[in-house]
C-alpha cells in the first residue's frame, strides 16, 4: 500500500493506493490517526480512487478515523470510490454512514 | 468436480496469499467476475476471523506451528469453501449483526466480516470437533 498527502483548499487529502487488508490496516490506520493527533486537521478526506479491493479491516480502519475525527469537531470523508469499495460498503450497511465525494469538484461545492 | 487444497500460516502476512490463492483457482476454472469477487472477500474475511479471533489470544508458538488448511471445492454451478483451523471455537453464526451506533459508542468493535461473509455468499455454517474448526462458506454460481 502506498500513502500520498495533499491539500486542497482547506482538505487535507490522504490518496490510498493498492488494496486494503488485514496484511496492511495498521499503515492506513496510523496514517489517519497520525494525521489527527499531529495537525490540525479540519476536514480529512480519504481519496480511495486507487483502491480496488477493501475488506472489514478497512471498514474498521475507516470508522475508526471518523469517529476521530467528530471528537474533534473536524469532517470526515470518503472520495472516489470505485464499484466493488462502494458496493462492500453498502452491503455492510455503511453507506449512508459516511460522507462520500464523488469528485473533487463535489468536494470543492462544500463549505 | 475440482479441488484443490492449500495451507497458509496463522499470519496476517498470509491475507494477500489468500486472496491470490482462491482468486487465481476461480479465475482457471472459469468463474465470472462477480461470483469470484465476492468468494475472494468471503475468504478473505473467515481467514481474518480465523486469525483475529481463533488465534488472537493464542501463543506465538502455538501461531507458528498450527496452520490454517483452505480447500475449494466446485461442483456444477456450487462452489464450496472449507478452513479448517485448531484456534479456538469461534462461531460466527452467533455473532449479531453490525450496529454501527455501538460502534461509535465503543460497546462493540467490528461484526462488518461476518455480516459480509452472509451477504456474499449463499450460507456460512461453522462446526466445531475434536478441537478442530470448520468454517464453510457455500456459493451457489450466478452463471
Amino acid at each position: 500500500m502506498d500513502i500520498r498527502l495533499r491539500d486542497l483548499g482547506q482538505h487535507k487529502i490522504l490518496e490510498i493506493y493498492g488494496d486494503v487488508d488485514l496484511y496492511n490496516v495498521g499503515e492506513l490506520k496510523k496514517a489517519i490517526f497520525d494525521l489527527i493527533e499531529k495537525e490540525e486537521v479540519k476536514s480529512l478526506v480519504i481519496d480511495l480512487k486507487a483502491v480496488p479491493y477493501m475488506d472489514s479491516s478497512g471498514i474498521g480502519a475507516l470508522v475508526a478515523g471518523q469517529k476521530k475525527m467528530k471528537l474533534r469537531g473536524g469532517k470526515f470523508a470518503l472520495m472516489h470510490l470505485q464499484d466493488d469499495v462502494f458496493t462492500m460498503l453498502k452491503l455492510a450497511t455503511l453507506d449512508r454512514f459516511f460522507t462520500i465525494y464523488e469528485s473533487e469538484t463535489q468536494l470543492q461545492g462544500v463549505a | 468436480m475440482f479441488v484443490v487444497r492449500h495451507n497458509f500460516q496463522v499470519d496476517v502476512k498470509e491475507i494477500p496469499k489468500v486472496k491470490s490463492f482462491v482468486e487465481s483457482t476461480l479465475s482457471n476454472w472459469g468463474v465470472s467476475r462477480e461470483d469470484l469477487d465476492d468468494i475472494v472477500l468471503a475468504c478473505d474475511e473467515a481467514a481474518t476471523n480465523i486469525i483475529l479471533h481463533a488465534y488472537g489470544p493464542v501463543d506465538e508458538a502455538r501461531r507458528k506451528s498450527d496452520t490454517i488448511e483452505l480447500t475449494l471445492r466446485k461442483k456444477r454451478n456450487v462452489v464450496e469453501v472449507i478452513l479448517r483451523d485448531r484456534g479456538i471455537s469461534f462461531d460466527m453464526a452467533k455473532v449479531p449483526l453490525p450496529d454501527i451506533r455501538l460502534n461509535l459508542a465503543g460497546k462493540r468493535r467490528g461484526g462488518f466480516g461476518v455480516h459480509l461473509m452472509r451477504s456474499l455468499m449463499s450460507r456460512i455454517r461453522y462446526q466445531c470437533r475434536d478441537g478442530e474448526n470448520r468454517t464453510i462458506l457455500l456459493k451457489r454460481l450466478s452463471s
